[in-house]
């Protein structure tokens, strides 16, 4: 084993294996606590003034709150994939005062700098700490889960985890119950449908990286592989170490192969999906009707807007001011604006879809305008501070021979 | 409690329908004691999954703009601003000296059990029961009732073989929607039964309550679902109750307030006035002094300007409310309550769950506490939620548990009221037009001067709660637009009793003959009448 | 509503509509009009001060309230009146092509076309081509019930 870092040494581009020097954080926190510890020093040493965290209600539930109090964030530690929530949406002028840290799946890291594009908060007092993210499950899919493939009630769970492709529920009496998500997701359980086809697994846009691929022997269960990706993430974890709340060492290659072995798999699996997802409809026609059809049972709730953390517009915007109940017509402004708005910028989050009151499914729609878009682009939003396309003064000016952050395509 | 300068997360309910949506409340109060309250999705809800209609997310308007349902709103004694005592007292005075008989206690929900309750309690203590407003009670057998109150759960719809949809669930209850979609999704056909083409229909029909027995055939694996409200027909109930005991089918039955399940179990002894009756009582003096519980009067009532003179003629109008709109301006007493999310206490949703508001104020309970224990009736909170427990039939408030509704039901004495036998003219389909709609079907041969139409109104949570939406408008087929020349962009002339108003149109896929309306017309009450149409 | 509808396919003439900048397209198509170039009457001529003005919302409302096409006319490239209004033209005609492409609409629909003050002839000529091609096409699928 190597030794520990101090914290002086941190710098952009390492990458580390951590854990929280408390016990008790390490105990109630995933993976050794460590994003729980970043986030708690962050908040005691006054680096943030506030940090936005999920409150816990239950295992499956829990709802997004500011808070300074570092109690609050010792309680919301736990990986809690059955809360699907985009935390960056919470972010916007008048609830950013100050510098503020939170912690961020792929997609609410891909949100907070799209958001930044768009002026809804300043990303010099935005902390972002990345988790990795295999996939996030819906409230309601989890309990009928629960109820018709684990037997399990509710009140049974005292906690939950996705390891080695197998969602495994921990109850009160201090069982594993393990099935292989891909058996659930046959039988349309499982994660939510985005994040099927979902093409950010490590979030290296935002200021750290952490998870727990790569964490193995030891440590497996009681590490966080973090990888420095900003200056504001070296600023993060130096403040977290010297103040005493964490701890971290060099991984060693085989942590980092492993890492990215497991992302690679994890891609591979996003890629088919999505090719299954998204076979071409040659057909003009059938492509309208594919998505009139879709469309025909929307009841104009605007709920899809509302919960867009990409979509800064606010209430009175192009998609609903032009729009009105009164149109007969054949397919609503609403929507037809929002599809091409969000053709460069859907990040594919699946909230839209998530709250939908008519089941909609509105992100595999939105992705299908976004998809041959940013690959004409070679555009991912979220993943670079890059001018969205459709914002360009000139052709020229999206000819991107960088690539954009855009590593997959 | 509520913090002032940081925010205060509900979890809360929907108030838009008896459906109870799951939802948080986030709320702000400024230094100065300024509300604002925000919508957020819960997804761990079982109701709803999170999801949220078109009111849902207004509820921002619905309680803190003009008309607001939030505080500050002060309680108001004869037009003068006073204390909440005060007004309790004048309330409890204006009570002591009116004769019993004169006295009547309204609310058609909209607030939790525990307040019925306490409400009930008041009433009784007078010796006379809430209304409801729902006439219908009376004007079925009691011993149909029980079918009434058959909650099921919304998850067990998806698994229905057949749903026969008596409702609009785009408009009129959004959050069915999805469960409808889903049992067709699952095998299920979706039959609709109303002038709107619905796009999850299978089969459409538009019928009059006693076509139903011929057109419709149901299974016992089949779902009906209709709704009651102040304006139903009793012939449409009673036709729908009769379709599902001829067929094994199941019925199930919405209703449009929140808890208004919870208010008609609590009052269910009572012999309900529809509320033309109660007008007539009220013109007629036979009411004379009226208490009004989180229920608009002129909102509900069929003709608002015949509302406004019958309530001139009481003696006294005592309102709780938390709403702040004309009516609680009308009241010569008004009590201030909480808003509704801000309330403790439960409510017992469409399908027979009983949830918790999520509040922790029972500013409105004590006020009507108070009131009961100065007339005999003594009434803690915690007795309160044990009675409204019993009745309901659950040991404690869990949004997963269901009540099983037959047992539980309170046995009402054998009093066959009357049921008026199939009185048509007054149900929403009376056009004859029996047949699957048909988009061939030519009107020009049908009736040679097609400028009438029946008008139905879309009951949606915004009509029943007075909130305004962007719907300034009503609705047409395309034939009817031909035939009566209308002009792209412009209005339709609508006249009715030596009314007219014009508004502006739209054209949707929807039967002959009729006239929809997503907004009450000053030329009508609410349940519509035959309209002219021009130009 | 079937005869109608017969009825309209058999006497459909494509509807058009044409934002036409200021300074440039639309002074072709008065040149178009003295020099008496030969044109379809299919156009419904909307005129803009700079092309870039034409937002995607006025595009989408047109194929919604009925036209067959939307044709966005302004100044070549580099001859702007505001500098490079027709540059930001050009990003968001691409934008919004690839999405009405995708949404099942034919290319053909949404069409861009630089013409000078001085090209009459040019004008009634891409108003002939672009109406024939539209006329192979037929209505469009976003084409209200009831509209010609």
């Amino acid at each position: 084993m190597s030794e520990l870092k101090v914290a002086a040494d941190i710098k952009v581009g390492d990458r580390l294996l951590g854990w929280a020097a408390s016990e008790e954080v390490r105990a109630r926190g995933a993976s050794g606590g460590l994003v729980t510890a970043v986030l708690a020093s962050a908040l005691e040493t006054g680096l943030v003034e506030r940090v936005l965290i999920l409150k816990k209600v239950s295992e499956f539930e829990a709802y997004p709150v500011f808070t300074s109090d570092v109690k609050e964030v010792l309680e919301s530690a736990g990986s809690m994939h059955s809360v699907p929530v985009n935390l960056a949406r919470y972010l916007k002028p008048e609830t950013c005062s100050g510098k503020i840290a939170l912690p961020a799946k792929p997609c609410d890291a891909r949100a907070v700098v799209e958001r930044a594009k768009r002026n809804a908060l300043s990303p010099e007092d935005t902390y972002v700490i990345g988790l990795n993210c295999g996939g996030t499950m819906h409230p309601e899919k989890v309990r009928r889960m629960l109820e018709t493939v684990y037997r399990l009630g509710p009140e049974e769970i005292a906690g939950e985890e996705i390891v080695k492709g197998k969602l495994v529920f921990f109850t009160k009496d201090g069982k594993e119950h393990a099935v292989p998500i891909d058996d659930l997701e046959a039988d349309g359980l499982g994660r939510r449908d985005s994040c099927r086809y979902c093409q950010v697994k490590i979030p290296t846009n935002a200021d750290l990286a952490c998870g727990n691929w790569g964490v193995s022997g030891d440590l497996a269960g009681r590490g966080t592989f973090v990888e420095v990706m900003t200056e504001k993430g070296a600023e993060l974890l130096r403040n977290a170490v010297s103040a005493g709340f964490a701890e971290v060492m060099q991984a060693d290659e085989k942590s980092i192969s492993v890492r990215e072995k497991v992302n690679k798999v994890m891609l591979g699996m996003s890629e088919k999906r999505k090719a299954e997802v998204f076979s071409t409809i040659e057909n003009g026609e059938e492509r309208f009707e594919y998505f009139r059809k879709e469309l025909e049972n929307c009841i104009h709730c605007g709920a899809c807007k509302a919960v867009c953390p990409v979509c800064t517009c606010g209430e009175d915007s192009k998609c609903t001011a032009y729009s009105s109940l009164a149109d007969s017509y054949k397919m609503s402004l609403f929507h037809m604006v929002r599809f091409l708005h969000l053709s460069d910028s859907c990040i594919g989050c699946g909230q839209c879809e998530d709250v939908c009151p008519a089941e909609i499914p509105l992100t595999r729609l939105y992705q299908r305008f976004a998809v041959p878009v940013q690959k004409e682009y070679r555009y991912l939003p979220g993943m670079s501070d890059r001018t969205p396309p459709f914002f360009a003064l000139k052709p020229e000016d999206n000819e991107d021979n960088e690539g954009g952050g855009c590593s997959c395509r | 409690m509520q913090v002032k300068n940081r925010e205060n997360v509900y979890s809360s309910i929907c108030p838009g329908c008896g459906l109870a949506c799951g939802l948080y409340i986030r709320e702000m109060v400024s230094g100065t004691g300024e509300t604002s309250v925000s919508v957020d999705f819960r997804k761990s809800s079982p109701v709803n999954a999170g999801k949220l209609c078109r009111f849902g997310l207004k509820l921002p308007v619905y309680y803190t703009e003009p008309q607001a349902h939030t505080e500050p709103q002060a309680s108001m004694v004869r037009g003068q601003k006073s204390e909440l005592k005060a007004a309790i007292s004048a309330a409890s005075e204006a009570l002591k000296t009116a004769p019993a008989e004169s006295l009547a206690f309204f609310s058609v929900g909209n607030t939790t059990n525990e307040e019925q309750k306490a409400f009930s309690a008041l009433a009784g203590a007078f010796g006379a029961g809430v209304e409801t407003g729902m006439g219908i009670y009376s004007s079925l057998p009691a011993k149909m009732h029980s079918a009434l109150f058959q909650g099921m759960s919304l998850e067990g719809l998806e698994k229905a073989k057949q749903v026969f949809l008596f409702v609009d669930p785009y408009s009129q209850y959004p959050l069915l929607l999805r469960r409808v979609i889903r049992a067709k999704e699952n095998g299920a056909k979706v039959v609709c039964i109303g002038p709107r083409h619905l796009p999850v229909a299978d089969e459409q029909f538009c019928l009059k309550p006693e076509e139903y027995e011929k057109a419709l055939s149901p299974s016992r694996d089949s779902v009906l679902i209709a709704d009651i409200h102040p304006y139903s027909d009793p012939a449409h109930i009673k036709a729908v109750l009769d379709l599902a005991q001829a067929s094994g089918a199941k019925p199930f039955f919405l209703r449009p307030f929140a808890n208004s399940a919870g208010t008609a179990l609590l009052s269910a002894h009572t012999k309900q006035r529809t509320l033309d009756k109660l007008f007539e009582d009220i013109n007629s003096g036979k009411i004379k002094t009226l208490f009004c519980l989180e229920s608009d009067l002129l909102e509900l009532a069929p003709d608002r300007e015949a509302a406004l003179q019958a309530l001139s003629k009481l003696d006294t109008l005592i309102v709780q409310t938390s709403g702040q709109g004309e009516f609680s301006g009308l009241a010569d007493i008004l009590i201030a309550s909480e808003p509704f999310y801000r309330k403790h206490g439960t409510v017992l949703n469409a399908e027979g769950r009983l949830l918790s508001v999520g509040g922790n104020s029972t500013s409105g309970f004590d006020a009507l506490s108070g009131l009961a224990a100065a007339f005999g009736k003594q009434l803690d909170f915690e007795s309160a939620r044990k009675e409204v427990f019993e009745v309901i039939g659950l040991k404690e408030a869990d949004e997963f548990a269901f009540r099983k509704p037959a047992e539980s039901f309170p046995v009402t004495a054998e009093v066959e009221t009357p049921c008026s036998k199939h009185e048509t003219g007054q149900e929403s389909c009376s056009v004859s037009n029996s047949e699957v709609s048909n988009s061939e079907s030519c009107p020009e041969k049908s009736c040679p001067e097609c400028s009438s139409a029946s008008l139905v109104y879309s009951l949606s949570p915004f009509m029943w709660h007075g909130v305004e939406d962007c719907s300034a408008f009503v609705e047409l087929n395309l034939s009817m637009v031909r035939k009566l020349g209308l002009v792209k962009g412009g209005n339709v002339k609508i006249r009715a009793s030596g009314k007219t108003v014009d508004m502006k149109f739209r054209i949707s896929d929807i039967e002959n003959g009729y006239l929809l309306s997503p907004l009450r017309l000053p030329v009508s009450g609410i349940p519509g009448a035959e309209v002219e149409l021009s130009r | 509503m079937e005869p109608d509808k017969n009825e309209i396919s058999e006497a459909w003439e494509p509807r058009i509509v044409m934002f036409c900048c200021n300074w440039c397209s639309y002074a072709g198509a008065d040149g178009a009009g003295i020099g008496r170039f030969q044109q379809p009457a299919s156009m419904r001529i909307i005129r803009v001060m700079c092309s870039s003005r034409v937002d995607p919302v006025h595009v989408f409302s047109a194929f919604l309230e009925g036209a067959d096409a939307v044709m966005i006319t302004g100044c070549h490239l580099g001859d702007c009146h505001y500098i490079n209004g027709n540059e930001k033209t050009l990003v968001k005609f691409n934008f919004m092509r690839s999405m009405l492409k995708e949404l099942g609409l034919e290319e053909e629909r949404l069409q861009l076309n630089w013409i000078s003050a001085s090209e009459g002839e040019k004008f009634a000529e891409v108003v002939r081509k672009v109406t024939e091609q539209v006329r192979q096409l037929g209505p469009c699928v976003l084409k209200p019930e009831g509209v010609a």
